[in-house]
């Protein structure tokens, strides 16, 4: 039988998605800028995944932008949706179980073939009124997304694809076919079975032509058209019609029985394949967007939440990868905006990694790696189609954003300080075998473990293999050796973090004699 | 009077296989071009067949519509197999009638396919002898024609009435219901993918009557059509049902030829190497295929030459392999191996030419990841050295490796010694791949994986001959990490050539 797919239909876009590295989620805390959300933990594990996969298109980003922009702007229609959608899983886990029931009383039944066939109809039943659940509730998701007015394509794309499926003569005719069915199969006493010879004269797939209560007469002659076609033409349509023409009939006396209703079985089995694949298919299109509003649920609190601090935030531009661009102006970190007690005293820096990479030095506990998750939770909320806290900001795609941070904070003896660097550079290695051009790779105090000249120099090979890959680095560093070496790269910019009370947490680039250390 | 083979000039049935399925998965062939050519590789080609079925592989090459033809030949031919089972399964006459014409249709159209093949090699100009003689009689000629002339109800859509009896059959030249459902959901915005070809039902003999009842000239036609020729093409002259194997036969064929065609692709080398009436194993260039199949280019595998001989005062028939853990030594391995069962069936060989004497039985001894029941590993690997060991000789194969790391290293050399030098004095071929250095030295020759020790102990992939060896090369950890300046740039060009 073949199988039937309906385009899928997606509220996150579909296409190939960018990826960051095993470590990052944790070493950039988004579970904690997001746990204390008014959201269920599958709905914060959705988040976290989608953002774990950034789409590799400006458009699919800045489509998810603009359907996020919807929700902000009509609450009802996320909450609507949510409802609707629920309402399709629901259809498909109470199909499942009334299966799962139907099947142990059809096992525990003492079966003779008029039995199993009786059982046969009321499956098929089952399954025709679970064809008009799905089919009613893709009207539903339609007539609801058509009481707005905005513009965002998924959500334009989501109601055409319902309305496709659910106007129409075709989607009639199912419909008519699934209401006859789950109306008259079990009253009906003769049926028409059709098939195609193969070349051993067997029949291929039979499957349901017709059926029909018909009380004690001789057969009928006559009659063609395909799917009951006969059972739904209005009288007017009928009476137009010409009498359908005689065909010549032969007649069996000698079909046993049993023949009959194997073939009958074989046919009500096929017509509900036929359906079960159809009422399958469409629910299939729409399986992901249960999962995807989650994610829109989460990102709507999360914008809720700064908005209600007073944080302003704002889309990034998006740009194709090959602009190799990641600017932002006036760039916050999300987790002290989210958690501080006076939102508006969290010190803004800007990003620029379009030259290629940053080094950042500065005294303990002066806001560098604050910078270097602020960096790079906002490129990577932005480029999941989220705003970012910033003035301004552009990004442009990255296939991959990688993070290397080196526990600075784990404590470890000196006996095990020779094993810590393998297992940096083991790291680092993994990390290496899966950067693709325009990846973001963010590095916190990577070779520090080792003697800092070693380090350095381990390090430097790494840093430019990452640029003539044609991807960008930010790197929190106190390997200051590096600052001396890259004084004059074009492409790297030199930063510092102030320990001073005046410039506390900001971090500036470095200009003239301050670059040489 | 059978009809003949197009992989074998003599029968196969009491030959001695060349080499174990499981021998064959251990050179990599198991996984390209496949465990469905594996009982036919097994098997092997005697001397007089490799020639012919060389000249298969060729004309396959060379002549695409060749391979067309072939490859809807085979599909009659398992349609007929078919056919004539069911013919032989069915009692109503006018179902045999029905199964009769449809399996003289697919014979005529079978026979008509295989007489435009171009005649190339014995084996193919067997197979046009032996139609040449069929399709010259007078009554094939008049069955051909009567078999055109009736029209077949293969794809015909029937409805029936039903349970009620009288069960009412009527022919249906609509849209048929199954396609209907397709046509609506495709209007719904559905895509339909074909699928697995739908189950069938086998009806009441009395169907078959029925069916003729519906149209009874074209049952007449059918009818008369078996009771003239079933006597010539089931009973006696010509039994239909000896042309049937060729389907599995084209099958191997196409299978390798897609193999062969997906390494010309890549741009791997393809040749026949020379049969050779001495007792020599000389290849230039060979590869190992199951890298291919991992995904390596062209430029990323290093071939390697073979020059194994045996007479004329040269003794180089079985050697140790030694060297660098990840320098290529398995790889070798199969690529020789590889190279010996296809060049043994006929088939053209991974490599840029050579020449290679007729083997008669292929060995391997790899390490077996299966259970040991209660011999223990060591115990298992004596048991199958053993067989090697004595079926040992001149036309033998035999490609091991790592064979006894089941016991420890005294015991191991011991057992290793004792079987490589029986293999290289009976005047078997082949190679032994080992870690043990000790083993090397001695009168069994030996190659090795070459390291460049001047660049990091970089692996060239080359095996060459030497004395003896030494050294495993452990590698350092920068450059297990591959993050030394050099190994970046070396990923970077990786990178850019993918």
């Amino acid at each position: 039988m073949p199988e039937i797919k309906f385009p899928k239909c997606t509220l996150l876009g579909g296409g190939e998605r960018g990826r960051i590295g095993k470590t990052a989620a944790d070493d950039l805390l988004i579970l904690r800028l997001i746990r204390h959300l008014p959201a269920e933990t599958p709905a914060l594990r959705v988040f976290l995944d989608t953002v774990s996969a950034p789409p590799l298109s400006p458009e699919a980003v800045v489509a998810r932008q603009e359907t996020l922009r919807v929700f902000l702007t009509h609450p009802s229609l996320l909450d609507g949706l949510e409802e609707v959608s629920a309402r399709l899983a629901q259809i498909r886990q109470n199909w499942d179980s009334e299966r799962a029931k139907f099947f142990t009383v059809r096992r525990l039944s003492s079966g003779d073939k008029t039995t199993e066939f009786y059982n046969a109809r009321l499956s098929l039943q089952l399954t025709a009124r679970y064809l008009k659940l799905t089919l009613m509730t893709l009207d539903a998701v339609r007539q609801l997304i058509d009481r707005y007015h905005f513009e965002a394509p998924a959500l334009s794309a989501l109601r055409d694809a319902c309305a496709r499926a659910t106007t129409g003569a075709a989607y009639r005719r199912v419909w008519e076919t699934a209401d006859r069915v789950e109306l008259g199969i079990l009253e009906a006493t003769s049926y028409e079975v059709e098939g195609t010879l193969d070349d051993e004269g067997r029949l291929t797939a039979p499957i349901l032509a017709d059926f029909r209560f018909v009380p004690a007469s001789p057969p009928r002659r006559g009659g063609e058209g395909g799917l009951f076609s006969a059972l739904f033409r209005t009288r007017s349509e009928a009476r137009a019609d010409a009498p359908p023409p005689a065909t010549e009939a032969a007649y069996l006396n000698e079909f046993p029985s049993e023949a009959s209703y194997d073939l009958l079985l074989d046919a009500a089995g096929e017509t509900e394949r036929r359906m079960l694949s159809l009422a399958r298919a469409l629910l299939a299109s729409m399986e992901s967007i249960p999962r995807e509003l989650s994610f829109y649920r989460v990102a709507f609190l999360y914008c809720r939440r700064m908005a209600d601090r007073g944080v302003a935030m704002v889309f990034p531009e998006i740009l194709p990868e090959a602009a190799h661009v990641a600017e932002a102006r006036a760039l916050r970190d999300p987790i002290l905006l989210s958690e501080a007690a006076r939102p508006e005293s969290v010190v803004a820096s800007d990003l620029d990694l379009s030259g290629g990479g940053m080094l950042i030095r500065g005294p303990n506990g002066s806001g560098k790696t604050v910078f270097l998750r602020a960096a790079s939770l906002g490129v990577l909320f932005g480029l999941s189609g989220l705003p970012v806290p910033a003035a301004s900001a552009r990004f442009s795609i990255r296939r991959g954003i990688f993070t290397h941070f080196a526990a600075a904070e784990a404590a470890l003896s000196e006996a095990s300080a020779a094993g810590r660097f393998e297992e940096e550079v083991a790291a680092l290695a993994a990390v290496l075998d899966e950067l693709t051009p325009s990846s973001l790779l963010l590095l916190n105090e990577t070779f520090q473990s080792t003697s800092y000249p070693e380090g350095a120099a381990g390090i430097a090979p790494v840093l430019e293999h990452i640029l003539a890959l044609g991807g960008n680095f930010l790197f929190v560093t106190h390997l200051t050796e590096l600052f001396t070496l890259y004084r004059d790269t074009p492409g790297i910019i030199l930063c510092s973090s102030s320990g001073e009370a005046a410039d506390r947490y900001r971090i500036r680039p470095l200009g003239g004699a301050a670059k040489n250390i | 009077m059978a009809f003949p083979s197009l992989l074998y000039l003599h029968s196969p049935a009491s030959r001695v296989p060349l080499a174990a399925k499981e021998s064959l998965c251990d050179l990599g062939l198991g996984d390209a071009p496949g465990e469905r050519v594996l009982p036919v590789l097994a098997v092997g080609a005697d001397e007089a067949e490799i020639p012919a079925r060389q000249a298969i592989f060729s004309l396959l090459d060379e002549d695409p519509a060749a391979a067309d033809t072939l490859r809807a030949a085979a599909a009659d031919a398992a349609a007929l197999a078919r056919l004539l089972r069911a013919l032989a399964h069915t009692e109503s006459a006018a179902g045999q009638d029905l199964l009769f014409l449809h399996a003289a249709q697919t014979a005529v159209s079978l026979i008509g396919r295989l007489e435009t093949l171009p005649v190339r090699g014995a084996l193919l100009g067997g197979m046009r002898e032996a139609l040449a003689a069929l399709t010259a009689t007078g009554w094939y000629q008049n069955f051909r024609r009567a078999a055109a002339l009736a029209p077949p109800w293969t794809g015909e859509a029937v409805r029936l009435r039903l349970p009620q009896r009288p069960v009412e059959l009527r022919a249906f030249g609509g849209m048929p219901t199954g396609e209907m459902w397709d046509a609506l959901a495709a209007q719904m915005g559905g895509e339909i993918v074909p699928g697995r070809r739908s189950a069938s039902r086998r009806l009441p003999d009395g169907f078959f009557e029925a069916l003729f009842r519906l149209d009874e000239e074209r049952g007449r036609a059918a009818h008369a059509l078996r009771e003239r020729y079933a006597p010539f093409l089931l009973e006696a002259d010509w039994d239909l049902s000896t042309l049937t194997p060729i389907a599995d036969e084209i099958d191997f064929l196409l299978v390798m030829r897609r193999f062969f065609d997906e390494l010309r692709g890549a741009g791997f080398p393809l040749t026949y190497p020379a049969l050779s009436p001495a007792r020599e194993l000389r290849l230039t260039d060979v590869y190992d295929v199951s890298l291919v199949r991992r995904g390596l280019t062209a430029a990323q595998i290093v071939p390697n030459d073979a020059a194994f001989s045996l007479g004329g005062g040269a003794h180089d028939n079985f050697f140790f392999l030694t060297g660098a853990n990840g320098g290529g030594k398995t790889s070798y391995l199969r690529a020789l191996g590889a190279a010996a069962v296809l060049f043994l069936n006929g088939c053209p060989v991974p490599c840029r030419g050579g020449a290679m004497g007729c083997f008669s039985r292929l060995f391997t001894h790899f390490p077996n990841t299966e259970d040991y029941h209660d011999s223990g590993r060591f115990a298992d690997e004596l048991r199958r050295a053993e067989e090697i060991r004595a079926a040992a000789g001149p036309e033998t194969l035999a490609f091991l490796n790592e064979t006894f790391s089941g016991a420890d290293e005294a015991r191991s050399a011991e057992a290793g010694r004792a079987l490589a030098e029986t293999l290289w004095q009976s005047g078997a071929f082949g190679v032994y791949v080992t870690h043990i250095h000790t083993l090397t030295g001695g009168d069994v020759p030996a190659l090795a994986a070459v390291v460049d020790e001047a660049d990091g102990n970089r692996r060239t992939y080359r095996i060459t001959r030497v004395r003896r060896t030494d050294s495993s090369h452990a590698a350092d950890i920068l450059y297990r990490y591959g993050l030394t300046r050099e190994q970046l740039a070396e990923r970077r060009r990786t990178h850019a050539g993918d």
